[in-house]
Formats: C-alpha cells, sequence, structure tokens
C-alpha cells in the first residue's frame, strides 16, 4: 500500500462518518487514508488490521456516546495497546461534562462538540498532527 | 298413739299371715278328708244294712225251723221261751205268732223286759215284717204267721257313733297340723319377715340407722335360708343407700349453700300458675320481699305491667315445648313500688314430653345498667346535637376549604405543568444533541456541496464534453450503481475489496493511485479483479471514476441534508407537541400511538446507546383526554424505567386493545421494585432518587392526571421486568 499514514473515524452514524471522511478528504486531499467504524469494536478490529499492514495510525476521532463500547472505554483499550495514537473525540454538548472528567485516562488531544464548523475540525487535526 | 296403732296393724297382719297359712292347711286337709269320710259312712252304711238284712234273714229261718214245731204242737210254752230267748237281742222289739184266726202269743221287750202285748210299738225307726211259717214237709201250707217288729236305731247309733268318731280324729289331725304349721310359718317365716317389713318401714321413714339396728340385732336362725339371704341383701342394701343418703344431704347441702348464697336471684315457680315455690336470699333482696310473703305470690304478681306480656308469649312457648329457656330483659315492681330491672333466665324443669313441671327462674339485678344506658342515650342525643352543630360549623369550614381547594386545583394545574417543564429541563440537553447532530452534518455536507461545486464541477463538465461517448457511459454507470448499491457492503469487505484491487493493480504492474481505488470502493464499485485490472488501465477511465465519485458525492452530500432536516423537524415536532400548553375545557379523542412515539422521540437520545426497544402496537382507537397533558404519562414512566434500567436493556411498549379501552403497558427488564416501596411509588414526593434528581412528584402527576380522564394505573414487578400498565377510555 503506497499511503503508510491513516486517520481513523468512530462513530454509529454513518452520514457522520462520510460527512467527517469529505471535510479531511476536502482538506487533506490524498495525503492520508481515511478509514471508518461504525463501533468501537470495529474500531479495535481495524485498528488492529492496519498495524499489521504496518500503517501508521497518526489519528483517532471518535464520537464519544455510542452503542456498545462508549468512547472512552474504547480510547482507553486503544492506549493500553498502542500508547502513541492520538485520539479526538467529537460530542454532544451534554457529554462534556463526562468527557473532561475522563480526559486524564486517556490519551486525548482533544474535544470537538457537535456540530462542528469545518475550520475547527481541520484546526484541531492540525494541530494534533502537526505536534506529531 | 300412733306407735300403738302401727303395732295394732302388725299384730293383725302378723297373725293374719300365719292364721291364713294354718286355716289354708285347714282347708286342703279338709278338702282332702271329706270325701274320704263320706266314702266311709257311705260304706259303713251299706255293712249296716247288710247285718241287718243277715239278721232278719237268720230271724226268719229261726222262726221257721225253731218256731215250728212248737207252732205245729202247739206247745205254747216253748213257743213263748223260745221267742224270749230271741227277744234278747235288742234289736228285736215284738214277736207276735198267730194264725190265721187267732193270736197265739204276743211278746214286746219293754226296757228288756218281756210282756204279753197286744199293742204294736211304736217308734221312728221300728219296722214290721210278717213272716208265714211253713209246714215243715208241707211247703204250701202256712200254719201261721209270725209278725216282728224290730228296731234300727240301734244300728243307726253305732253307725252315727263312729262317724261322729271319725269327724272328731280328723278333726284334731287337722288342727294340729294348722297349729304346726301356723306355728312353723311365724316362727321361720313371719317373724322373720316382720323384723325385715319393720326395718324397711323404718327406712321408708328414712331412718336409716333405725333400719339397719333393727335388722342387724334380729336373729335368722330358724328363718328360711332365702329370708336370711334376703335379710343380709337388706342389710347391705341398708348399708348402700345409708352411704348414698349420705353423699345425697352432701350434694344437698352444697346446693342449699349455693342457692342461698348466690349473687343471683333465684326461684322455683309452678309451671301452669307461675307460683312460687322457693327462692334464695338473693331473690329476697332483688324484689323486697321476705321468702314467707312470695310463697302465696306469682311472678306475674310482681312483674311491671308494660313486660308482663313479652314473658307470657315465653312462657307459652316453654309450655308448649317450643323453647327450654329463654332470657328477657324486664322489671320488677320492688314492695316499696319502684321498677327493678333485671334479666331472667328462665328454665324448664321438666323433659321434653312430660308434662310441665316447675320453672327454675335466675335474676339478675340489672336496674345500673339501664341506668347507665339511659344515662348514655342522653349523652349520645346530647352529643347528636353538638355534632349538629358542629356539622354546621363544618359546612362552613367546608365552604371555605371550597375555595381555598379551588386555588389549590388551578396551582397544582400549574404544578403539573410546572412538572412538565422540569421534565424538559432535563430532556433539553439530550434533544439539544439530537438536534446538533442532523444540524452539523447539514452544515458539513452544505460544506462538501459547496467545495465541489466551486472546485470540480467544472472538471466533471470539462471531462463530459471531452471524453468519449463510452467513457462518458462510464461514468455515468458508476454515478448509477453508487445510488443503487448504496451500503451494500461493511466496511471491513470494503477494506478486504480495497486490498484486492491494490495486489492486482501491483501484479498487473499498472500504476493506480490508491485514492482511485478508494473512491472506487466509495462507489459501491464491487466487480471482478480482471474488470478492474481492465477499468484502471486506460487514463481515461481514471479521469471518468473521479467525475463519478465528484457526482455520487453531491448526492449522497444532498442525501443526508434531506435526511438530517427530516430528523431534526421530527424532534422540533415532539418538543413542540409536548410543551404545547392548550387549556381544554373537555377531552377530546387524541391518537395514543403518536403521542407515545414524539415522547420516545424526546427519550431516543438517552435510549439509542443501551436500549433495545420493543413495540407491539395493535391497531386501536383513539383516547379521550387533554392531549396536552397525556405524554406526561409517558413521559414520567420512561423516565423511571430508564433509570431503573440504567438506561441499558429491553424496553417493551405495547399497546392494545383490553375491552372497550386502550392499555398502554411499558416494560423494563431493570430491577424489581422492592416490596417495602411498592405501595408508596404513586405517593406525591415519594423519591428513590438523589436530592435534585427528582420531584418525587412524577407518579403522583401521572395518577392524577390519569384521574382526571377516567383511566387507571397498576404495577406489575418481579425481577424479570417491571410493567406499568395504563388504561384509557375510548
Amino acid at each position: 500500500m503506497s499511503k503508510r499514514s491513516a486517520i481513523i473515524c468512530v462513530d454509529d452514524d454513518e452520514m457522520i462518518l462520510i460527512s467527517l471522511k469529505q471535510e479531511l478528504m476536502a482538506h487533506f486531499n490524498g495525503q492520508y487514508r481515511y478509514e471508518t467504524a461504525l463501533s468501537a469494536e470495529e474500531a479495535l478490529q481495524l485498528i488492529d488490521e492496519l498495524v499489521a499492514d504496518e500503517i501508521y495510525i497518526i489519528l483517532i476521532i471518535t464520537d464519544w456516546l455510542m452503542p456498545g463500547m462508549n468512547g472512552d472505554e474504547f480510547l482507553m483499550k486503544v492506549n493500553e495497546k498502542y500508547p502513541d495514537i492520538q485520539a479526538l473525540i467529537v460530542t454532544g454538548y451534554a457529554d462534556i461534562l463526562a468527557v473532561s472528567k475522563a480526559r486524564h485516562r486517556i490519551n486525548l488531544s482533544g474535544v470537538i462538540t457537535k456540530p462542528w464548523s469545518s475550520d475547527e475540525l481541520i484546526q484541531k487535526v492540525k494541530s494534533v498532527i502537526g505536534c506529531n | 298413739m300412733v306407735l300403738k296403732n302401727l303395732m295394732n296393724r302388725i299384730s293383725l297382719k302378723r297373725v293374719g299371715l300365719a292364721g291364713k297359712l294354718s286355716s289354708m292347711v285347714f282347708l286342703l286337709g279338709l278338702i282332702i278328708y271329706i270325701p274320704s269320710i263320706i266314702f266311709g259312712a257311705i260304706s259303713n252304711l251299706n255293712i249296716i244294712n247288710t247285718e241287718l238284712a243277715e239278721y232278719k234273714q237268720g230271724v226268719e229261718v229261726r222262726v221257721q225251723n225253731a218256731f215250728e214245731p212248737a207252732i205245729w204242737n202247739y206247745d205254747i210254752e216253748t213257743l213263748r221261751k223260745l221267742i224270749t230267748i230271741e227277744l234278747q237281742n235288742e234289736t228285736l222289739k215284738s214277736v207276735r205268732v198267730s194264725t190265721e184266726e187267732a193270736k197265739i202269743v204276743w211278746l214286746t221287750s219293754i226296757d228288756n223286759m218281756v210282756v204279753d202285748e197286744t199293742v204294736a210299738p211304736k217308734g221312728e225307726y221300728i219296722d214290721k215284717k210278717v213272716i208265714p211259717v211253713f209246714r215243715m214237709d208241707e211247703k204250701e201250707r202256712i200254719i201261721a204267721y209270725a209278725t216282728i217288729w224290730y228296731d234300727h236305731s240301734t244300728i243307726r247309733n253305732e253307725y252315727f257313733t263312729s262317724l261322729r268318731n271319725n269327724f272328731f280324729i280328723v278333726g284334731v289331725i287337722l288342727l294340729a297340723t294348722s297349729v304346726i304349721t301356723s306355728t312353723l310359718s311365724y316362727v321361720r317365716l313371719v317373724r322373720p319377715l316382720e323384723v325385715i317389713r319393720n326395718s324397711m318401714i323404718e327406712a321408708g321413714k328414712s331412718s336409716m340407722e333405725l333400719a339397719k339396728k333393727k335388722i342387724g340385732k334380729a336373729r335368722f336362725n330358724n328363718a328360711f335360708p332365702e329370708i336370711k339371704n334376703m335379710a343380709s341383701d337388706l342389710e347391705y342394701m341398708f348399708n348402700e343407700i345409708d352411704e348414698a343418703n349420705r353423699k345425697i344431704r352432701e350434694n344437698e347441702a352444697q346446693f342449699r349453700a349455693f342457692f342461698n348464697q348466690a349473687g343471683v336471684g333465684v326461684s322455683k315457680n309452678i309451671a301452669s300458675t307461675g307460683q312460687i315455690i322457693i327462692v334464695n336470699q338473693r331473690y329476697c333482696d332483688i324484689t323486697g320481699y321476705t321468702a314467707e310473703e312470695l310463697k302465696n305470690m306469682s311472678y306475674m304478681d310482681i312483674t311491671y305491667e308494660e313486660d308482663l306480656q313479652k314473658q307470657l308469649v315465653l312462657t307459652e312457648k316453654i309450655l308448649s315445648g317450643e323453647i327450654e329457656e329463654y332470657i328477657l330483659e324486664k322489671r320488677y315492681i320492688h314492695k316499696s313500688g319502684k321498677h327493678i330491672w333485671v334479666e331472667i333466665t328462665v328454665t324448664r324443669l321438666w323433659n321434653q314430653g312430660e308434662t310441665p313441671t316447675f320453672f327454675m327462674a335466675v335474676i339478675q339485678d340489672i336496674t345500673d345498667r339501664k341506668i347507665a344506658e339511659e344515662k348514655l342515650n342522653r349523652l349520645n342525643n346530647e352529643l347528636e346535637d353538638k355534632v349538629a352543630e358542629r356539622t354546621r360549623d363544618l359546612e362552613d369550614a367546608n365552604y371555605e376549604l371550597e375555595s381555598a381547594i379551588e386555588d389549590l386545583k388551578a396551582a397544582q394545574t400549574q404544578l403539573i405543568y410546572t412538572e412538565k417543564m422540569a421534565v424538559l429541563g432535563q430532556l433539553v440537553a439530550g434533544i439539544a444533541h439530537e438536534i446538533n447532530t442532523p444540524l452539523g452534518i447539514i452544515n458539513s455536507a452544505g460544506g462538501t456541496i459547496d467545495r465541489i461545486l466551486r472546485n470540480e464541477l467544472y472538471n466533471v463538465i470539462d471531462f463530459c464534453n471531452r471524453s468519449s461517448e463510452e467513457v462518458c457511459e462510464l461514468y455515468s454507470n458508476l454515478v448509477k450503481k453508487s445510488k443503487n448499491n448504496a451500503d451494500t457492503q461493511s466496511n471491513a469487505e470494503k477494506r478486504m475489496l480495497r486490498r484486492r484491487y491494490f495486489e492486482a493493480a501491483e501484479e498487473n504492474r499498472i500504476k493506480v493511485d490508491d485514492e482511485i481505488i478508494e473512491k472506487l470502493i466509495d462507489l459501491d464499485y464491487n466487480e471482478e479483479t480482471d474488470d478492474f485490472i481492465k477499468l484502471v488501465s486506460k487514463p481515461e477511465n481514471i479521469e471518468a471514476i473521479k467525475a463519478a465519485y465528484n457526482t455520487a458525492v453531491l448526492h449522497k452530500s444532498v442525501g443526508m441534508i434531506r435526511v438530517s432536516t427530516e430528523k431534526a423537524s421530527k424532534v422540533i415536532l415532539a418538543l413542540k407537541t409536548y410543551s404545547r400548553k392548550v387549556t381544554c375545557s373537555e377531552m377530546v379523542p387524541f391518537d395514543v400511538v403518536n403521542d407515545v412515539e414524539t415522547v420516545l422521540t424526546l427519550y431516543y437520545n438517552q435510549m439509542k446507546y443501551g436500549i433495545e426497544i420493543i413495540r407491539d402496537y395493535e391497531e386501536v382507537p383513539p383516547v379521550l383526554c387533554f392531549p396536552d397533558k397525556l405524554h406526561q404519562i409517558w413521559v414520567n414512566i420512561l423516565n423511571n424505567a430508564l433509570q431503573a434500567m440504567n438506561y441499558k436493556g429491553i424496553l417493551k411498549i405495547s399497546i392494545s386493545n383490553d375491552g372497550d379501552k386502550v392499555k398502554v403497558s411499558i416494560a423494563n427488564n431493570g430491577p424489581a421494585i422492592p416490596d417495602d416501596i411498592i405501595n408508596m411509588i404513586f405517593e406525591p414526593f415519594f423519591t428513590t432518587k438523589k436530592l435534585g434528581e427528582g420531584t418525587g412528584l412524577g407518579l403522583d402527576i401521572v395518577k392524577r392526571i390519569l384521574d382526571e380522564i377516567g383511566g387507571s394505573i397498576n404495577v406489575e414487578t418481579n425481577p424479570e421486568v417491571t410493567t406499568f400498565n395504563v388504561w384509557l377510555k375510548t
């Protein structure tokens, strides 16, 4: 595979995934691979697959509230296994308090609130990737 | 005097029994001896008659044989001698020998002296017989007639003498037998019996000691063994009776003590007349009369007139056997004239079917109780007056209270609405999320459309203008396929496909941009590897793929905007419906399914992550309600359910027809409601939630709303499932 870096988006709403992917593609063009998963479980599988293919995961953008495994639990698991992977959380206003409570337990680089503006999203992503 | 009479009677009786026995023996002897005497007498008589006949015959023979020669020879002297000899026999009284012409000799014996006599002797028992004297050798020749007179009184006398002797001897024997019999019977029978009898008489007079003494002292050596046994039996019996009597006396004494000392009045009355036979002291105390005075009275004499009729009816019943006893409260008239209330228990003293004998009446003075009752009645009446007065006061207060309640009702309506808004407040954050998400998508999709329109549209048009028809067709086919095949593959499958295409391209040494493969996958391209190789090996096809991708993204974005707008407006509609405050004065038909769904929409955000919702809706008619309040029912039940389930599990909502009502059941598989609070959950201000999390008014409000619209609610709970059932009128 030609692209060695990937950004993973996790959300239970497919439309959100499509939107995120479009935003990222529009901005970063073909610079990265954009992978999506509809649940945390699927995302963990996806991460393992990508790591096996020696693809470097530079960022995970995940929803906070999901059926099954929640965003914080998901990120804790990722953090245990791959401590280097950065993460952004996309969340509704109501969950910000819960997210900030969990912040110290997970390798969280930032929070994006719904509805996001395109600029905010790209700026947050850039800042994380830039830091790296 | 009495004793003397008794003695006379006893001695008379004694002689009587012994006499009877001996005279019976005597009579028995008579019956046996008299026929034998008669028989003996008859046989004696025959003997005498035979003797007489023999004697007569002898005389006849001697007359013929001895007298004949003397007569024939006319030897008078010899004849006289012969006759004299014959006359020595006492029986023969006189002999006359004569011919037909004249008498020859006639000699008569008078007092043993033989004299010549010419007169025939006279006497009761003197018979005369004429004997013809025949000539010895001439039988037919009668030479003289000898006439003889003989007297059978001697023989008679002898006969009667012997008869008398016989009678005398029999009499003596009979008398002796009688005497022996009477003596024996007196000694062996009468005297012991007399002793027994005497002692029995004593026993009969209840002087058992005397009786025992009498029978104990007596000697029964001479008595018949049967009587001896009888005596000892009797003695045993007396002892037993004496013991029994002693016990009876004891019991009687006890009874008497009870009777006299009883705390209740007791009387015994003649059943037919009611006359008093005996009373105890308490009875006297209650009625004021002495026992002596009461003895000549009937209970009717001292019963208060008004109560008598009642008692007479009961008396009639007891006399007829219909009842055995009765209890009555009645009044007596005390000797002093005042009325005494008693409770009287009357029992009959005869058995069913017997002739009525006596009543036993037990009376208890209940005057004090009656006075107390009257007092109570009076107090009751006073109380009733007071109650009436208080009731009037209360009515006034009530009127004031009613207007206060009116105010309260208005406040309550406001409270219900406030609670509704409080719930809404709790929901708002979640609902905001439900609106924000579609808005974010719309925003993002708008940005994408804008970018494509601005940056790519020109490329697409340009591509169409310069491309061959074949490539244009490929373009439109890819766009179509993307529309038709949307979301048929999972992400993992898509990744697999992508890897396969990538590897195929490398194998065929075709330089394909990774981005192109990704775009193809996003276009839901899913063909054989060979087709893929053919597709990507032509550079003009790559242009078509890019153009098709942009077009498909436009389509998708527009679609997303449409869907998101629908979602947001649904939430806003639900919000509007929920918060609407319409004050209807009358209930209106309302679609309950729609109402439940509105609430579910509001809660969607809270449920979508952990709750599986099962809907089981029947076709139901509209329910009658105040629409602005109905969803508050579902909100509160749902809210409780979600909290109980901790937002995880299965929520089953059933809407069904139940008779003429509509039944809505909301079941959650959270833990059961504990027994100790199940009865309190509908109480106002009862809550299991932490301070600030719940008002404690939820289910109370549910109940109020249901009361208002004529609905009802119940709850069934067990560890598997907790169900709230709501019934609504249609």
